[in-house]
């Protein structure tokens, strides 16, 4: 009796795993400790600009990466590093700069854009700075004073 | 077997000095631990250093900053404000700019690559999680034109 019991309990555990859990892996992405041979190209998923956020006047955009790991390690001695490692860089309205964020957060913040018309370019860049892919976002900035 | 825990002795004494002189420096950092809440934590400092002239020869803004009393990390919002210790993330500003991004990244370390050669100006700021403004810093520089 007692041993039908834990099996149905077994059997429960195992349908609610699979029914509700993605695998750490598949949600987090590879383990950083383990190297990965022919790892897949990097890709940058981009969401829109949180849109509450916007009406305020402040941009911000979450990203996520894959087969990329966003660390602050740079220059060509990391070049080998496997998993692949790298970060981003970020370029407001076509200015000739841009800022490196190697801060893995998730989520990109500029605030105090002028009202109006905007687009915020991010590269996902190795840690020798050559850019694996970028996309650049556009959005306006509503009128406050409306 | 007696010379086995003399020596096993001599060890422990040099652990125990080796241990008092790595606690005491542990003493000197303040605010060591993010566990423990600090009462009446000093005020937040940011010290900021010139671009690092290597890279800025190479044209690639790399400024390094230093905390005291401010830990940065992603953490935002009213409910934040009264975190012990004291957390925030830096606003950085260029050339007077009317925007500024958050920098969450905790690498100390402010970097801006491919500002065309002349005089500019970087606007570090340590904001509160409410974006509430300690305290800031103005670095100017010149990046070179192409030799």
């Amino acid at each position: 009796m007692r041993i039908n019991t834990f099996a149905a309990v077994a059997a429960c555990t195992v349908l609610a795993t699979s029914a509700q859990a993605q695998s750490a892996r598949e949600v987090r992405g590879a383990s950083p400790y383990a190297d990965i041979q022919n790892e897949p190209a990097p890709r940058l998923i981009l969401d829109p600009p949180l849109p509450d956020q916007l009406a305020r006047g402040i941009f911000q955009i979450q990203y996520r990466v894959e087969n990329v790991h966003i660390v602050p390690v740079f220059g060509a001695g990391a070049l080998n590093v496997s998993p692949r490692i790298g970060h981003l860089h970020i370029t407001v309205d076509d200015l000739p700069w841009h800022w490196a964020d190697a801060s893995d957060n998730n989520t990109i913040d500029v605030v105090g854009l002028p009202p109006g018309p905007h687009k915020v370019l991010i590269e996902l860049v190795s840690a020798d700075h050559q850019v694996f892919t970028g996309q650049t976002v556009t959005f306006t900035v509503p009128d406050r004073a409306k | 077997m007696k010379v086995h825990v003399r020596f096993l002795a001599a060890v422990a004494v040099g652990t125990v000095l080796a241990t008092n002189t790595f606690a005491q420096s542990l003493k000197e950092i303040p605010g060591s631990s993010p566990l423990v809440a600090v009462a009446n934590e000093p005020a937040p400092k940011l010290f900021v250093g010139a671009p690092l002239p290597g890279p800025l020869a190479h044209g690639a803004v790399v400024i390094p900053y230093r905390l005291e009393n401010f830990r940065i990390l992603p953490v935002l919002g009213a409910g934040a404000v009264n975190v012990s210790p004291r957390v925030g993330h830096l606003h950085v500003t260029v050339d007077d700019l009317p925007w500024h991004w958050g920098d969450f990244s905790d690498s100390n370390t402010v970097v801006v690559v491919g500002l065309p050669p002349g005089q500019h100006k970087v606007l570090i700021e340590l904001a509160n999680p409410e974006h509430h403004i300690f305290t800031g810093q103005t670095v100017t520089f010149t990046v070179p034109g192409p030799a």
